[in-house]
């Protein structure tokens, strides 16, 4: 009884010292790897957020799929602040101003509001109101430039 | 009737009902006057809120970054010459502009002087201002001064030698400053007209997006054609409608939605001061007048003109 015990210690103790190499391993991303992570999930969001301004700009009429983008850019939205963790200022080219770091009660704010007008979309995209769809685009994209504003050159 | 009856027409009494008639006739007048000046007030605040909103006021006069009282000043604007602090254009008769008459209001934003004779750094844009119309400069100072006053003291500005003596902005002005009102040209539509008048004398967008030269005059030759070193060291893309350099695959469609929303074609969001420009002024906008804009500015010569940092 008592080897069995502490075999099971044993499991418990690697699993978490493994359980805190991972974490050790996360953290240490390089930060020109993060940069170019972001990139690619902030490209995801242009590629959505493009699309769907065709249609609010009432150029096209597709609209097929918009939940699954609304929903993309939601998912995205909640990682924002993940994606900027210290350290990750340099390392390869980056237009994230200091102030993501400075003042990081408000970038979270920003973040969380693409998460919140997003998550609107996904709503508006299930209706059946063409313009209230529209306007919701609209107030997502207005999101995205409020984070920019401050966060972003250019 | 009885002798002594208030309705008698004695002479006298014609002629204090007359009186009477009169006074009560000019007591209406003054009573329909009083709303009637107030409707007039009214209407001007509410036709200069739409100015100030076009001619972005509110960014460069507040120090937002600090939280900074709205048009109290202070906000620093760092340029190739130093770092200019803007003034307090509230109404406070002590630290702002709650002595200039209507005259000395327009003579500011017409000529770049100020009441006392100074004249004004071209960072004040007066250059595009000047081209505002007396009617729409009266409707800004009446919503300016219907906002809250705040007694905050200006701060002076950092800037070196020689850039830092005002009278050299006489030799600038006759060197790169054109005084006068916007004259429509009658050869292009009211919409153009008023696309150009929005995006020349209120929005000011040739002030960021035209390179300057050494001494910080517009390059007439290379109009909106973008700069390397705009404001706060941020480069001001070329809105020409050049098809590599420009924006000359956008239709004014594109181009009025980026207006309201920020958003290009492709899907990127601007940022940084553009992103406060939308927020504050064109966004606010109606939508007829954004495409004046966007029509106008898609008419302007092309100018290839590639905008790089260099690395």
């Amino acid at each position: 009884m008592k080897y069995r015990v502490n075999k099971t210690a044993m499991i418990a103790g690697l699993a978490i010292c493994l359980t805190g190499v991972a974490g050790l391993v996360q953290a240490a991303d390089e930060p020109a790897n993060v940069i170019k992570y972001r990139k690619s999930l902030m490209t995801a969001n242009t590629s959505h957020m493009g699309a769907m301004g065709e249609f609010a700009k009432g150029t096209v009429t597709f609209k097929g799929g918009f939940v699954e983008f609304a929903t993309a850019i939601n998912a995205i939205s909640m990682q924002i602040p993940a994606l900027f963790p210290a350290g990750s200022n340099t390392g390869a080219e980056t237009r994230a101003k200091p102030e993501i770091w400075s003042k990081r009660d408000d970038f979270v704010a920003a973040a969380k509001k693409l998460e919140t007008e997003s998550a609107k979309l996904i709503v508006a995209a299930k209706g059946t109101d063409e313009n209230a769809l529209k306007a919701q685009i609209t107030a997502t994209q207005q999101a995205c430039g409020g984070c920019h504003e401050t966060f972003r050159s250019r | 009737m009885k002798d002594g009856d208030p309705m008698t027409a004695t002479p006298a009494n014609v002629v204090l009902k007359g009186l009477a008639s009169v006074f009560a006739i000019a007591g209406a007048m003054l009573a329909a006057a009083a709303p009637a000046a107030a409707q007039a007030n009214a209407d001007a605040i509410k036709r200069g809120e739409y100015i100030f909103r076009a001619a972005d006021c509110a960014p460069c006069h507040t120090d937002t970054k600090n939280k900074g009282a709205l048009l109290a000043g202070g906000r620093a604007l760092p340029t190739p010459f130093g770092t200019f602090y803007s003034p307090n254009i509230t109404a406070d008769p002590v630290n702002g502009i709650g002595k200039w008459s209507d005259g000395d209001f327009t003579r500011a934003l017409r000529e770049g002087v100020s009441p006392d004779g100074s004249h004004y750094f071209p960072v004040f844009p007066y250059t595009s201002f000047t081209l505002m119309t007396d009617q729409d400069i009266k409707d800004l100072k009446a919503y300016i001064f219907s906002l809250p006053t705040v007694a905050l003291a200006n701060k002076p500005h950092d800037i070196g030698f020689p850039f830092n003596l005002r009278f050299l902005q006489v030799g600038w002005k006759m060197l790169f400053f054109t005084e006068g009102v916007y004259k429509p040209d009658p050869a292009k539509s009211a919409e153009w007209n008023r696309g150009a008048y929005l995006t020349e004398a209120l929005g000011h967008c040739a002030e960021c997006h035209t390179p300057r030269n050494l001494l910080g005059g517009m390059d007439r030759s290379r109009w909106m054609a973008g700069s390397i070193d705009g404001p706060e060291g941020e480069m001001a893309p070329n809105i020409t409608p050049h098809e590599a350099t420009g924006i000359g695959e956008w239709d004014d469609i594109d181009l009025a939605y980026m207006l309201k929303t920020g958003a290009v074609p492709g899907g990127d969001v601007v940022g940084s001061l553009m992103a406060e420009v939308i927020r504050e002024s064109t966004s606010k906008l109606t939508d007829a007048d954004r495409t004046a804009m966007a029509k106008y500015l898609l008419s302007l010569p092309a100018v290839d003109h590639k905008i790089e940092k260099p690395r």
